[in-house]
């Protein structure tokens, strides 16, 4: 391993902290950064954009836990961290989505020659079974709600926004960072920015790792193999359905479900590029732009993985660590607006006016899901009604 | 599993995934090419490609040939050849070639580390 791999590999995992803490600020925005700089076809470039990938599936759940501040593969964990964050287990319940990266990236990396069998062999069923999933899915969200009618409505009402946003001209605005920003991060922010939410002091000891986590990272090795299978089903969509399919999970290990999906999708992302040529994420899609994948390069990349996720998990802990000893040392209100005035302008700058427009109605309906009493994971709705939609022909 | 263990098991991760990176860059194995495979996205690509030699030449301890098919070439660039390296470049001779690919003046060449005879 030459100084200079090393020094593109070290350099992604920097990238990755940044990508991962700053809200509107993406693993895709950055490839395409490079990609338009036309280099040279490079393994190294490559290794850049995969040891940046990883770091960034560690990190981005700090943000999204300890401000509302998500992007749209961490977005869920803003609802079950911030209960924990408010009961003083900020830090615990950032650790828990760091032990699923961690055992689930290491659990994807085992299970890729399976998952290269599998793929070949159910790749066209599973497509087929798709939308019977998601119709089942969408159903259980509705009738496992108290206030049924209440919970129709909020499902159709996402389930109409996504597919405005993701099936028409909007769509070139890139709406998600919106949607998931107004929906789940300035709702929440709002709301405890009202009810003048105090965050207690966060406990920083050290708890011990259940066995129940690593089952929960296992599951998310293959709710990841899944989602990196079938085209339009993304990580909070496997989550929201492995969690329906697994039946009751407590909240940390539901966190450290999520933690692992992100990165066992990275895993399964390229190893679908390595075996078939698709690309499901925008890393895997960089990397295909860019070069040719030899055995070689395959191998390369996995080791890059290995060796980016105990470093990830290390220097994530230990910002999270910071991160959650500082908080009570700022008052959480002015850090709050702080919060709400960047994602404005980051939005702004992002998707215009009309991309404004669009943060202020799904931030309205995310309140009105609050206020309603109705569970906000039913706003995933408006990721699944348009996926289901597409699978349908529709 | 307490903190300290996880913490342990991150590093020996790390490790590994150090000693493998350190071991393939090492062992590097080239893929097997033929020259009409190569294009624009093979550019960093390390090969092996077989050929007929055409055109050897050599300057300032550099030799270079083309390594020929029925339809493509491919400049072949080989940097302080031995003598039994040399003794192989000759014209019309079928030759077996491992190197990196890279873009030079637009063009691609191989930046030759390993000559076999393609006879044997």
């Amino acid at each position: 391993m030459g100084m200079i791999n090393l020094l593109f590999v070290f350099a992604g995992m920097a990238a990755g902290i940044l990508t991962g803490l700053m809200p509107g600020l993406h693993v895709n925005t950055i490839s395409l950064l490079l990609l338009a700089m036309n280099p040279e076809p490079s393994i190294d470039i490559a290794l850049f954009i995969i040891s940046m990938a990883v770091m960034h599936s560690f990190t981005d759940f700090i943000p999204s836990i300890l401000l509302g501040a998500a992007d749209e593969t961490s977005f869920l964990s803003v609802l079950p961290g911030h209960r924990l964050l408010l009961k003083g287990k900020g830090l615990h319940a950032i650790n828990m989505t760091i032990y699923g990266s961690f055992f689930g990236g290491i659990i994807s990396i085992i299970l890729i020659p399976f998952f290269g069998l599998f793929m070949l062999q159910f790749d066209a069923l599973l497509e087929l079974l798709l939308p019977l999933l998601l119709m089942l899915v969408l159903a259980m969200m509705v009738l496992s709600e108290e206030r049924k009618l209440r919970a129709l409505i909020i499902v159709i009402t996402a389930g109409a926004i996504g597919f405005i946003s993701l099936k028409t001209s909007l769509n070139a605005l890139n709406p998600i960072f919106v949607i998931v920003t107004g929906f789940f991060g300035l709702a929440t922010i709002i709301n405890s920015i009202k009810s003048n939410e105090a965050i207690p002091l966060q406990e920083t000891k050290e708890r011990k790792l259940g066995m129940a986590t690593l089952k929960a990272s296992f599951l998310s090795s293959i709710a990841g193999s899944i989602t990196a299978i079938i085209p339009g089903l993304g990580p909070s969509q496997s989550a929201f359905i492995t969690r329906k399919l697994v039946g009751r999970i407590k909240t940390k290990d539901y966190l450290a479900l999520l933690g692992g999906l992100n990165t066992c999708n990275l895993v399964f992302s390229i190893a679908l590029l390595y075996f078939a040529g698709k690309t499901r994420i925008g890393a895997a899609a960089a990397i295909k732009q860019l070069m040719d994948l030899s055995f070689q390069d395959f191998l390369l990349i996995i080791t890059v993985i290995i060796f980016s996720l105990g470093f990830s998990a290390l220097i994530a802990k230990k910002i999270a660590f910071i991160a959650c000893k500082k908080i009570n040392s700022i008052e959480y209100k002015k850090l709050n607006l702080l919060v709400l005035a960047c994602v404005i302008v980051i939005s702004f700058f992002l998707t215009n006016l009309t991309g404004l427009l669009l943060l202020a109605t799904t931030t309205a309906i995310g309140l009105a899901t609050i206020k309603s009493g109705i569970r906000r994971s039913n706003l995933m709705a408006f990721l699944m009604v348009p996926a289901l939609l597409y699978y349908l022909g529709l | 599993m307490d903190e300290g263990f996880f913490k342990k098991l991150c590093i020996a991760c790390s490790i590994i995934g150090f000693i493998s990176l350190v071991f393939l860059s090492n062992y590097s194995v080239p893929s097997k090419k033929s020259l009409n495979e190569l294009n624009d996205k093979s550019a960093g690509l390390f090969v092996e490609v077989e050929g007929i030699v055409e055109k050897p030449s050599e300057s300032k301890k550099t030799l270079f040939f083309m390594l020929s098919n029925d339809n493509e070439s491919l400049r072949a660039v080989l940097f302080n050849p031995k003598k039994e390296e040399r003794a192989l470049v000759f014209e019309g001779n079928k030759l077996s070639v491992q190197g990196k690919i890279q873009e030079f003046k637009g063009n691609l060449e191989i930046i030759v580390e390993k000559i076999t005879d393609g006879h044997d």
